[in-house]
């Protein structure tokens, strides 16, 4: 499709923007008198420094590569997303879930011919959707411990489903996408109950004395990452049963 | 370095906001938003980027000795979440654009306003 | 260093393209080549997390999508 905009709106829209991304640009970079971006900060001057040496219930902890510490996921992302800051996350997943429920109600629903797909796609289908299946499992059981964890799990997993809508299989109804859903959004919630009782506080990590560096360590974190990726993976799945209504 | 990524990140973010300001096709427009988005992700990263920095992962005792080098991860862990939003939001937005070419049979941001009696 | 200025040199060539060219189905296509080399940019600024995430949903599922959709709207006018 043509975009038919006359070539003075254009220049207008340009100029605009390069003064603008100029300023922004020489604030981002050079002047202000206080910390610069480009200088060297190290993170004692930031909050991650906390998250970092993992003191932030205790402020004089130190802690060595295989023994213990406040919770011992090797992965400092992790133990920022899924323990220090669980809280972003719930509520962001609760965000996603509303978007999609969005989505569903405004995408119209026509009978759509799925074309039959090619011998070999069919054949390859289930080998497939296996291999995905078995990548997003590594991706969120090591999320602890190495680059990863339950977001881009949700879409691997999800992409199981998607090879499978494409193909015409059958392989899981939106009923039961909705179900696993609900189960983990409400396990989620009271595994922070459960912690709350526990603890005192609300999502904090109740199982302790984990080494760092171990496939059983981090606490609880391996658990809310598998929930995370399982309600996300039935999030994105529910988008292509709306694409694909028959 | 720094200078690299938060120079291309803008950029990218002014590109796309040309995009939205000047496109007339609907998807095009989303397109230009998820530039948009793509360059602040990559702009709030770079904000935690310190030179010659490591990666925020424990892999032996040396790395917990240089806790100081890390890069921030407090950054990295909000635009996690953010992408996985992104992802939301343009779902909806492309289920509207659909309804959108429904009820006009165009997907010109013109057609609305066409209907109406009034042009551009 | 040089390879991320190669890396930033592609991003801004590809979203320049993205918006400028006419073809809906080729801006789909270059726009997940910008999200791709954004994935490598985030792994220089070393954060692998971020680059799986992007690489998995900001330049798969996203880009799905986008020709989901551009299969439902041009549907009608090129029938092949």
């Amino acid at each position: 499709m043509k975009d038919e905009t006359s070539v003075l709106v254009n220049i207008i829209a340009f100029l605009i923007l390069f003064v603008i991304g100029i300023y922004i640009y020489s604030v981002a970079i050079d002047t202000g008198a206080g910390i610069k971006i480009t200088d060297n900060i190290t993170p004692t001057m930031r909050v991650a420094d906390k998250y970092l040496n993992k003191n932030v219930l205790d402020d004089n902890s130190t802690y060595q590569w295989g023994g213990t510490a406040e919770d011992t996921a090797a992965n400092i992302v992790t133990s920022v997303v899924v323990d220090y800051r669980l809280f972003d996350t719930t509520l962001e997943v609760i965000v996603l879930f509303i978007t999609i429920l969005g989505f569903g109600f405004v995408i119209p629903k026509d009978k759509r011919k799925i074309i039959k797909p090619t011998t070999i796609l069919n054949r390859w289908a289930p080998i497939l959707m296996l291999l995905m299946l078995m990548i997003g499992g590594y991706t969120f059981i090591n999320g602890h411990l190495s680059p990863g964890g339950g977001f881009p799990a949700g879409a691997i997993i999800s992409t199981a489903i998607l090879t499978g809508v494409l193909t015409g299989r059958r392989t899981i109804s939106q009923k039961s996408l909705k179900i696993i859903e609900a189960i983990t959004g409400i396990s989620i919630f009271s595994i922070g109950i459960i912690s709350y009782f526990l603890t005192g506080s609300f999502f904090q990590n109740f199982i302790l004395n984990d080494k760092i560096g171990d496939l059983f360590s981090g606490g609880l974190i391996p658990i809310f990452y598998g929930l995370i990726a399982f309600k996300v993976a039935a999030e994105l799945s529910n988008i292509y049963f709306e694409f694909y209504e028959e | 370095m720094t200078q690299v990524f938060i120079l291309s990140s803008l950029s990218l973010m002014f590109i796309g906001l040309y995009g939205v300001l000047t496109r007339k096709n609907l998807l095009k427009i989303i397109i230009a938003l998820n530039i948009i988005e793509t360059g602040i992700n990559l702009l709030l990263v770079s904000f935690g980027y310190i030179d010659h920095g490591i990666t925020p992962i424990l892999t032996s005792q040396e790395s917990i000795l240089n806790l100081n080098k890390m890069v921030d991860p407090v950054p990295q862990a909000i635009v996690l979440t953010s992408i996985v939003i992104g992802l939301g939001t343009t779902a909806f937005a492309l289920a509207l654009a659909i309804r959108y070419k429904i009820t006009h049979n165009s997907i010109s941001i013109n057609a609305s306003e066409e209907e109406e009696g009034r042009g551009i | 260093m040089f390879l991320s200025v190669i890396i930033a040199v592609i991003m801004i060539f590809g979203a320049m393209w993205t918006i400028v060219t006419e073809d809906l189905f080729k801006a789909i296509v270059i726009f997940a080549i910008v999200s791709l080399s954004s994935s490598i940019m985030f792994l220089l600024m070393q954060a692998p997390d971020v680059a799986i995430t992007e690489a998995a949903i900001g330049s798969g599922i996203t880009t799905g999508l986008f020709i989901f959709t551009y299969k439902k709207v041009e549907e009608e006018k090129d029938e092949r």
